[in-house]
């Protein structure tokens, strides 16, 4: 196994460099003086080319390049082009974190819900909730991001009552229908007591939870602001939000591709075998149908992600959160700061090679046939 | 069974939605106090909201940084030196507010600024409220305020200060016993220090520009100097309590360096506060001292945030996430004020503020807006009305004169604004047309904010009416246009703003001087600059009104731009918060600041 790693690993090396090669030179082709750009409105001539000496723009692009390449591999990404002049790998430093955590939360929000609608969806397939389920999905998946996280602004920081209600409904409903489901099983046979009992007790838990939301329903803040890093609370409460507009589409997504996954394992031999044996439905489905059909879905969670850690610049400019999005664009792109924009991109383009290595490594682990194809 | 468990689905779910229609909204707006006067509050219910320009993004390099007040209590004036005993002096200590006994823990306000500065070194900061001001000054203080409600300087980390009969000698006195949280007393050398860095540094801020008048730093002693000018300024105080007069420690910056102390400049200053922490891009985080020569500051920390767009900001500032706000947007200064917002705050005018810019033939171009005739033109084409109408929804501060209504200085008869004269302006290009032969294509640089985009259009169509060909050109972002207009001068008319502000006219006004350095369209006329002459010397209010009357009735002859709007800056607080006091350029002050818990 170690030896696939490393094997990958070294894979890695020649696309990290082309990747290095991509970020430097394109950069570099986008017009505009840096120097100019540094310097601002009253440069004079003389100003100009001392500032383009002090940045090295009087040598070779070779030069530069290596100069760059060299400092990037010992972690120094160059000054940021305008005032104040910081570090870049400081500011990615400082805007990673918040991005990351927002897609960590986008991501495991969308995985979470989509398990569940996925599997209950495949499950349920021709059934009413699957088509509502299905319909559902359209509709997440037709609304665009930032209308997504101005809806949410104007619903649950402004018109908090609105979604406050809804919830309860929604929760609400499901109440009534496991309480329907609970006297039915006990209108039909009245001396099992078990199904009855079951129902009763979920009942119970989604009415207690529906409550204890309703009561607990927190004060969303309108900007994602920065001063919650000591407090994972304040975290969730700040990136809710946001995370939730980003999460809305990929839900959908992960949604689609898990219920059309499970659909086919469902129909697979282990599963007819063992429904057949008798097994519970929920582990059948859990425990046995999952993990299977879970390759695509794992696959596109970590496109995913990794589009989601550089993608976020819009919902970051909704929200007013400084991320690594909002920072390539608005402080790099924008103002043509590019030393933010290589080192950003730089950043981005590596830890998406990473990423999708890793889940490339996570097949040998996920899938016995994989595993042993390369053993 | 099933058709009647939806039925009776679908009548909760009506339920539902009734009683969340129904449900309570109050905690979306915030009750403006009706107790606490305004310290210079704009007269609200006269004109509607004013106008703006961007939205705050990228503005540290903005086109025009100075700015001006609300126009309340429009027969006083500043008065930089003229009373009886030669000199003004700061207010005796027992005039100071006094609203705590100490620093209270725990409390904290956030403001939602206009745009970020470059850096906390003052050389750095672009200059204004707009970029910084607001943030600096809690952190070093500055050596004269500007007081809005006398319409006056008056000195704050000085004493006194004074002029010669000439304007030439301005001497300063320092109060005694002030020093920075290492032991570094403030005397002149540390004034000296403060204001040569300026030019040694070469920052970006418009105050080494008028630094560089003063000839001569004459020390008389610790506490008193005199600064020897080049040439008469009659409002030279504004240096003293702009960025220049921002006093910082010497002792700090020589030992951590220019680039740290922009970013790091603990200790480096005389002000109510120090810096907790800077995150460019993220808040600037200052905590009170509790040895601020001014005594005890109230408010714990003060944190500054740049949330985007004035939308945005102002809905943070509804559901209180932040405590104070800059907003200059006319359609959200609207908002604030039908939501009874203002009776707390402070209002800045900027007259001027928006222009249409013209290439008057700058650095040798020969664009066909030489031709005084279609400056002309311009001016009589642009239509103030359509132009708010089109960019503002009708809620800005439209008018073509050089200062708005509400200006200290203004008088309907010396400040008539220019009608807009279509017919007049048809025959004025009609006859440059026959006469040269120009086809009529005139150039129009703008950035691509949607304001600004709205903007394009209406002028457009308003120049196209009068026979102009306009090609527009705004694709860019603020800094593509700041780059075709200051830096490569390839414009024949552009989005833009002067700025002239009731506490310094003179300083935006001076680039219309035909040697001064930032004079951008290559303007140039006698009349001007003997106009400008009585203005840099003008010292009282009447001087200074009469001295911008001239400058208005040349403008009418050369028309060196087209004005067709005052911008507003628009600050606000929340009713518990007291004791922010405006200054000048769009800045605000903290040091006397309180929250009010009762």
């Amino acid at each position: 196994m170690l030896r696939v790693i490393g094997l990958k690993l070294i894979r890695l090396v020649p696309v990290l460099f082309l990747v290095s090669l991509a970020t430097f030179f394109l950069v570099d082709l986008i017009p505009g003086d840096p120097a100019a750009n540094m310097l601002g409105t009253d440069a004079t001539l003389e100003d100009l080319e001392a500032v383009r000496k002090s940045l090295g723009l009087d040598k070779p692009i070779t030069d530069r390049y290596v100069d760059w390449l060299s400092g990037a591999l010992s972690g120094d990404l160059g000054l940021s082009l305008r005032s104040p002049n910081e570090p870049v790998t400081d500011l990615i430093q400082r805007s990673v974190g918040p991005t990351l955590r927002l897609s960590a939360m986008a991501l495991g929000m969308s995985f979470t819900t989509a398990i569940f609608l996925g599997v209950w969806s495949a499950q349920a397939a021709g059934t009413r909730v699957d088509r509502l389920v299905s319909g559902t999905m359209f509709g997440f998946i037709s609304v665009p991001t930032f209308l997504a996280g101005l809806l949410f602004i104007f619903f649950f920081v402004f018109r908090e009552s609105i979604p406050r209600w809804i919830w309860v409904i929604g929760m609400g409903l499901i109440v009534l229908r496991l309480l329907y489901l609970a006297i039915s099983r006990l209108a039909e046979d009245r001396a099992d007591l078990s199904g009855w009992f079951g129902y009763a007790i979920a009942t119970l838990v989604v009415a207690g939870l529906m409550m204890w939301v309703f009561v607990q329903w927190p004060d969303f803040p309108r900007t994602a602001s920065h001063r919650y890093d000591d407090n994972w609370r304040e975290q969730i409460r700040s990136l809710f939000l946001p995370a939730l507009a980003l999460a809305l589409s990929e839900i959908a997504v992960f949604t689609r591709l898990l219920r059309a996954d499970m659909l086919s394992t469902l129909q697979e031999q282990f599963v007819l075998s063992a429904r057949a044996k008798g097994m519970p439905t929920w582990r059948i489905l859990f425990r046995d149908a999952l993990r299977p059909s879970s390759f695509s879905l794992i696959t596109v969670a970590g496109i995913t992600l990794g589009r989601l850690i550089g993608g976020t610049v819009i919902i970051e400019t909704i929200f007013g959160l400084e991320g690594l999005g909002k920072l390539i664009v608005g402080t790099g792109v924008i103002p043509k700061n590019y030393t933010i924009v290589q080192g950003g991109v730089l950043v981005l383009a590596v830890g998406y090679v990473m990423l999708n290595a890793i889940i490339d490594i996570s097949y040998q682990y996920l899938d016995p046939r994989i595993r042993r194809g390369r053993v | 069974m099933r058709s009647w468990f939806l039925k009776l689905l679908a009548l909760m779910l009506a339920f539902g939605l009734v009683a969340a229609a129904c449900g309570n909204d109050d905690d979306e707006g915030v009750t403006a106090g009706p107790d606490e006067p305004a310290p210079a509050q704009a007269d609200d219910d006269a004109a509607p909201a004013p106008a703006d320009d961007d939205d705050g993004a990228d503005d540290d390099a903005a086109p025009a940084p100075a700015d001006d007040d609300d126009g309340a209590d429009d027969d006083a004036a500043p008065a930089p030196a003229d009373d009886d005993d030669g000199g003004i002096a700061a207010p005796a200590d027992s005039e100071m507010m006094d609203n705590c006994d100490a620093t209270v823990p725990g409390s904290e306000i956030t403001m939602g600024i206009f745009s970020e500065t470059a850096g906390l070194d003052p050389t750095v900061s672009s200059g204004s409220g707009t970029t910084g001001m607001i943030e600096l000054a809690t952190l070093y203080d500055v050596l004269v305020i500007y007081d809005q409600i006398n319409k006056e300087y008056v000195p704050h980390l000085a004493e006194s200060f004074s002029s010669n009969d000439d304007l030439t000698e301005w001497t300063l006195t320092l109060r005694p016993d002030i020093a920075f949280p290492d032991g570094t007393p403030l005397d002149t050398s540390v004034v000296q220090f403060t204001m040569e860095r300026f030019l040694r540094e070469g920052g970006r801020n418009q105050g080494r520009a008028y630094v560089a008048w003063i000839e001569e730093f004459e020390i008389i002693d610790d506490l008193n100097m005199v600064f020897h000018l080049d040439r008469p300024w009659g409002t030279f105080p504004y240096a003293l309590s702009d960025e220049t007069g921002m006093m910082v420690n010497p002792t700090v910056v020589e030992a951590i360096g220019n680039e740290e102390f922009n970013l790091n400049p603990v200790n480096a200053g005389l002000g109510p506060y120090n810096i907790e922490r800077y995150a460019p891009g993220e808040e600037i985080v200052v905590t009170a001292k509790d040895d601020y020569w001014g005594g005890p500051v109230c408010i714990e920390t003060v944190r500054f945030i740049r949330i985007p767009g004035a939308p945005a900001t102002y809905e943070a500032y509804k559901n209180d996430e932040i405590q104070v706000a800059f907003l200059r947007e006319p359609r959200v200064i609207s908002e604030a004020r039908e939501d009874g917002e203002g009776a707390n705050g402070h209002v800045f005018l900027q007259n001027a503020g928006g222009v249409v810019f013209v290439n008057n033939g700058v650095r040798g171009s020969t664009p066909p807006t030489t031709d005084v005739r279609l400056r002309e033109a311009i001016a009589l084409s642009v239509d103030p009305a359509v132009m708010d109408q089109r960019a503002n929804e009708g809620l800005g501060k439209p008018g073509a004169s050089l200062l708005s209504t509400d200006s200290i200085y203004w008088d309907e008869e010396l400040f008539a604004p220019i009608q807009p004269n279509l017919e007049r302006a048809r025959a004025l290009v009609q006859e440059v047309k026959d006469e040269t032969g120009w086809d009529g294509t005139i150039r129009l640089a703008c950035h691509n904010a949607p304001s600004r985009i709205d903007w394009a259009i209406a002028a457009e169509a308003l120049l196209e009416a009068a026979g102009f060909e306009v090609e527009v050109d705004n694709d860019g972002t603020i800094l593509d246009l700041i780059g075709i207009v200051l830096v490569n001068a390839d414009f024949d008319l552009a989005c833009w703003g002067f700025n002239v502000s009731d506490e310094t006219p003179f300083i935006p006004v001076l680039q219309f001087r035909s040697d001064a350095g930032n004079n951008r369209i290559g303007y140039a006329d006698p009349n001007m600059d003997a106009a400008l002459d009585k203005l840099q010397v003008a010292t009282n209010n009447d001087e200074i009104q009469a001295a911008l009357a001239e400058i208005w009735s040349v403008w009418q002859q050369s028309w060196p731009s087209a004005i067709y709007e005052t911008i507003e800056e628009f600050f606000i607080w929340k009713p518990h918060v007291k004791g922010i006091v405006g200054s000048q350029a769009s800045s605000l002050l903290f040091h006397d600041a309180y929250l009010d818990q009762g």
